[in-house]
């Protein structure tokens, strides 16, 4: 077998060119993963934004009301109760009670509860939220919807007016809340405290600052706290109750 | 004072009582909402005094999440608060996010769970825990709920500088795990 050296010269020059071809072959493939990762990545936290809209106004609320004086309470972020579980065991005793376990863990919490004091006045404010639209396709639809109850209270100076705002609970008990713009009354007789409360139901997503779900218009957001306080304050001073 | 006033300030002091660990809680999202991120994940759950919220972090250079734990020990009842005080421990875990992971993180999260032993968040030590694509480091600190709520500015002042050292902390063991 016969070479010349112009022949290993293109031999080289082949391999080179080989190589290189292969080696950017591969980059572009790299790259091309690379980027189907991150679309991934940009899908998933689509979903998990979408889970979390009401923790962020939560978050935000509780961040609002410290601001402004207020102590955080009460608490309570709880998965709904698996009523399937909740059954009778073959010994007779009854499981309710116990904490969740299994798949239900991976159930998204929707609903909180918050309370909050004022040390200035000993003043609470009462907020609950649950959501209303909760998968992505409905919220994409329908907006990030979420029933809220907002409620005020203060201590009662006398016994007397307790058993007022007692009897108002009671008319209350025969009005349907789950509409929105009904103002009910609640008292608590061991703390004495009386509440004025109301449902509305909001949109999470106008309280979204340049349109991103993680960023909250904190001006928006105490504007209408402050204007749902004011006015069931008024229905409760305005009652002559307090 | 009336009998009305007397009951009303009992129950007044009962409920300030039992709602201790939930002002450090809500002093603490406070904190991190206006410093490191939104809240995305919220957990009280009324089996126990355990509460736990999830905080993103959007400019973070290396951490993706933080979670804070508090929990109360004693205190709850007004016997045990006489004679223990209010005392709870607040756990801060950091997450590293690293987007691809492969088998070669199994091993890796071995050698990981090997260095932890003997490693105790509440006495200082960091522990971590390597998943696929999650590293998380964890660090407890005890705390007297009740002098944080009884005291001023300056308690509030001292705990939020130091869940910040904490969170710095926690920056410097995950440093080594975050891929390009």
């Amino acid at each position: 077998m016969h070479f010349d050296a112009f022949d290993i010269i293109n031999q080289v020059l082949l391999t080179i060119e080989g190589n290189y071809m292969s080696t950017q072959l591969s980059e572009k493939l790299e790259a091309e993963f690379v980027s189907l990762v991150k679309q991934s990545w940009k899908t998933h936290q689509i979903y998990f934004w979408n889970n979390s809209v009401d923790e962020i106004l939560i978050g935000a609320v509780i961040n609002a009301s410290l601001e402004k004086g207020y102590l955080l309470i009460d608490i309570a972020s709880e998965r709904p109760y698996p009523y399937s579980a909740a059954t009778t065991s073959t010994t007779g005793a009854s499981t309710t009670g116990a904490p969740p376990t299994g798949p239900i863990s991976a159930i998204p919490i929707n609903a909180h509860f918050l309370r909050f004091e004022s040390p200035k006045d000993n003043s609470r404010l009462i907020y609950q939220l649950e959501r209303i639209t909760t998968d992505l396709a409905e919220t994409k639809v329908l907006g990030q919807l979420a029933r809220v109850t907002i409620g005020y209270g203060e201590k009662a100076s006398n016994f007397s007016q307790t058993l007022d705002i007692l009897k108002q609970e009671l008319k209350s008990t025969f009005v349907d809340t789950s509409e929105p713009g009904i103002i009910t009354f609640d008292a608590n007789m061991s703390s004495g405290y009386v509440y004025a409360q109301v449902t509305i139901i909001i949109n999470i997503a106008d309280y979204n600052l340049e349109d991103k779900i993680s960023h909250i218009d904190y001006d928006k957001l105490n504007y209408h706290i402050e204007a749902v306080v004011h006015s069931l304050k008024k229905y409760l001073k305005g009652r002559n109750i307090i | 004072m009336g009998f009305f006033q007397l009951v009303q300030e009992f129950a007044h002091k009962r409920e300030m009582r039992e709602s201790k660990d939930e002002i450090l809680f809500g002093e603490l999202i406070r904190l991190m909402v206006r410093n490191y991120g939104p809240l995305v994940e919220l957990e009280t759950s009324s089996y126990s005094d355990h509460k736990q919220a999830r905080f993103r972090l959007l400019n973070h250079p290396l951490l993706h999440s933080v979670t804070i734990k508090v929990n109360r020990w004693t205190g709850t009842g007004a016997v045990s608060e006489a004679l223990f005080g209010s005392i709870g421990s607040v756990t801060i875990v950091g997450e590293v996010k690293n987007y691809v992971a492969d088998p070669d993180d199994v091993l890796n999260m071995w050698k990981t769970d090997f260095s932890n032993i003997g490693k105790i968040p509440l006495l200082g030590g960091i522990k971590v825990n390597h998943q696929m694509n999650s590293i998380l480091a964890t660090k407890a600190r005890k705390i007297t709920i009740g002098d944080f709520v009884n005291s001023q500015q300056e308690e509030r002042q001292k705990l939020q500088e130091e869940i910040k050292s904490d969170i710095n902390e926690l920056c410097e063991q995950l440093k080594k795990f975050k891929k390009a």
